[in-house]
């Protein structure tokens, strides 16, 4: 059975732990050290956006600056996320050639979620894999993932909802709710789950990692050994640490961003009211995220979840969003009376020309 | 040419990072290849150099981000680059729509002109080479 190191390294601020990811992702393609799974935490909270993305348009940064939430950026793509002490993430560092683990992206974020959802069994939650990179109970959202590369080694990291504020997430990152009413941000609130809400009494955080590290070694048939960060690795460290604290690295200004701004619409169809909140990259004509509510009804429950997710980051340019919404209107168990697939439809391109 | 379904027009010259290169008067101009495109999934963000910028053969230059991954593109020869295809900042599906034409990235002022000799034409090296890659990606899948 192959070895991997398994590295915990506790509690760490936002720019130690993506200091480390860096670190990790070099050190890998360098032969430092075997493929690892790094479990980390942070402390203190934090705000964290994705590497194409600029602080300024996704975070509420004077909320950040009175309640001490530290602001970073990843190495790896996705959106902004806020994470809080209760939050344990873990990573895989491999190179792109071990054997067992698809090169192709989709496959490869399906394998590595199915670890976490292994290990998230073993806490008796039965959590599903969303593509193409969420791990969702009941249609709620309980890990989010993301990636990145370095040669020929890859990063691939989630989070695991373990305890969460959600209140400080919808205070700190600009999200598409800051038009809707109480009962519409307690939807969206719905969109997201923790362990402790599922199973009422929060396991020690021992056990969760024990729990995560079973689950990766069983799917991916490795034995996972203790370790600790090798000397080039610390070197590494220290020497790229001032670096992913300054500004510049947190700001980055090198490149234009992505720019995004929100609408909101109700369209109103014979079942009922489709409100739509949409934030959209006006430039690249995106659809970043998609916030679907309204009195109609819908089957199975979180249903409307799928297709919120489907739509993430298309192009209204192009037919995907026709795509996606008659695809998901196509599943046999998905039920909306009184909504069609062209109302939906009609709903989204209300919203998309209000730019 | 097709390979395995992927197309590889047979007047570009190939890098083993999955770009493509083509030379016009002293420049080269450089992408990404139909295999490199449809790995990746809907691009939704490139993150254009600047001009002027020093690159390195077979080093990135640039990242791109396809759900949520960022990855890297690499140049295919060592040199300045001169031109940008800006439009990819606000329409980063020409990637993926266009990604031999309206999907070029950068125009590059090669600093060893030795270096692009070694890029391949489409034929049985580079045939292989696609075989091979595609083998290791169906591996993995495999298990």
């Amino acid at each position: 059975m192959k070895e991997w190191r398994l590295l915990d390294t506790g509690p760490l601020p936002a720019s130690h732990n993506m200091t480390l990811q860096w670190v990790l992702l070099n050190s890998r393609h360098n032969n430092w050290a075997p493929n690892t799974l790094h479990l980390l935490q942070f402390k203190p909270h934090n705000a964290l956006v994705g590497y194409h993305q600029a602080v300024e348009l996704e975070i509420e940064e004077e909320y950040c600056k009175q309640h001490n939430i530290e602001i970073n950026r990843r190495i790896s793509g996705g959106g902004c996320i806020y994470m809080d002490e209760g939050q344990l993430g873990w990573e895989v560092t491999a190179l792109k050639d071990t054997p067992g683990i698809p090169q192709n992206l989709n496959d490869m974020y399906k394998l590595l979620c199915e670890c976490a959802i292994a290990g998230i069994a073993k806490l008796g939650v039965t959590a599903r894999y969303r593509p193409i990179n969420d791990i969702e109970v009941d249609g709620r959202k309980i890990s989010g993932t993301g990636g990145s590369e370095y040669a020929n080694s890859f990063i691939f990291h989630g989070t695991l909802l373990t305890d969460f504020s959600v209140e400080t997430m919808i205070n700190c990152l600009k999200l598409p709710l800051k038009k809707l009413d109480d009962k519409q941000v307690d939807t969206f609130k719905k969109r997201v789950v923790s362990l402790k809400e599922l199973l009422g009494d929060l396991p020690p955080i021992e056990e969760i990692k024990e729990a995560m590290v079973e689950g990766f070694s069983e799917v991916l048939g490795i034995k996972l050994v203790p370790g600790r960060l090798t000397e080039e690795e610390k070197a590494l460290f220290e020497k790229e640490l001032p670096r992913f604290m300054s500004e510049e690295w947190i700001r980055d200004t090198r490149s234009i961003k992505q720019a995004s701004s929100l609408q909101l619409i109700d369209y109103k169809a014979p079942g009922g009211l489709i409100r739509v909140s949409l934030v959209m990259d006006r430039a690249r004509q995106l659809i970043k995220s998609v916030f679907i509510t309204g009195d109609f009804f819908a089957y199975p429950e979180n249903c409307i979840l799928d297709l919120e997710a489907a739509l993430k980051n298309t192009s209204v340019r192009t037919e995907k969003m026709e795509e996606n919404v008659m695809r998901f209107f196509a599943k046999p168990d998905v039920k909306i009376p009184g909504v069609t697939a062209e109302d939906m439809i009609a709903a989204l391109k209300a919203a998309v020309n209000t730019y | 040419m097709d390979i395995l379904g992927y197309q590889f027009p047979e007047e570009l010259l190939y890098d083993k990072e999955h770009g493509w290169a083509k030379e016009e008067g002293d420049l080269i101009i450089a992408g990404v290849t139909d295999y490199f495109q449809k790995l990746a999934g809907e691009i939704i963000f490139i993150e254009m150099p600047l001009v002027g910028r020093k690159v390195e053969k077979g080093q990135p230059y640039s990242s791109i981000e396809s759900g949520k991954w960022v990855g890297r593109l690499k140049a295919p020869v060592s040199g300045e680059i001169v031109e940008v295809n800006s439009e990819l900042t606000d329409f980063p599906y020409l990637l993926n729509e266009s990604s031999y034409e309206e999907g070029w990235i950068i125009k590059i002022k090669p600093s060893d002109a030795e270096e692009i000799k070694d890029l391949l034409s489409p034929g049985d090296e580079y045939t292989a080479y696609i075989e091979e890659e595609d083998r290791k990606i169906k591996e993995g899948t495999k298990k």
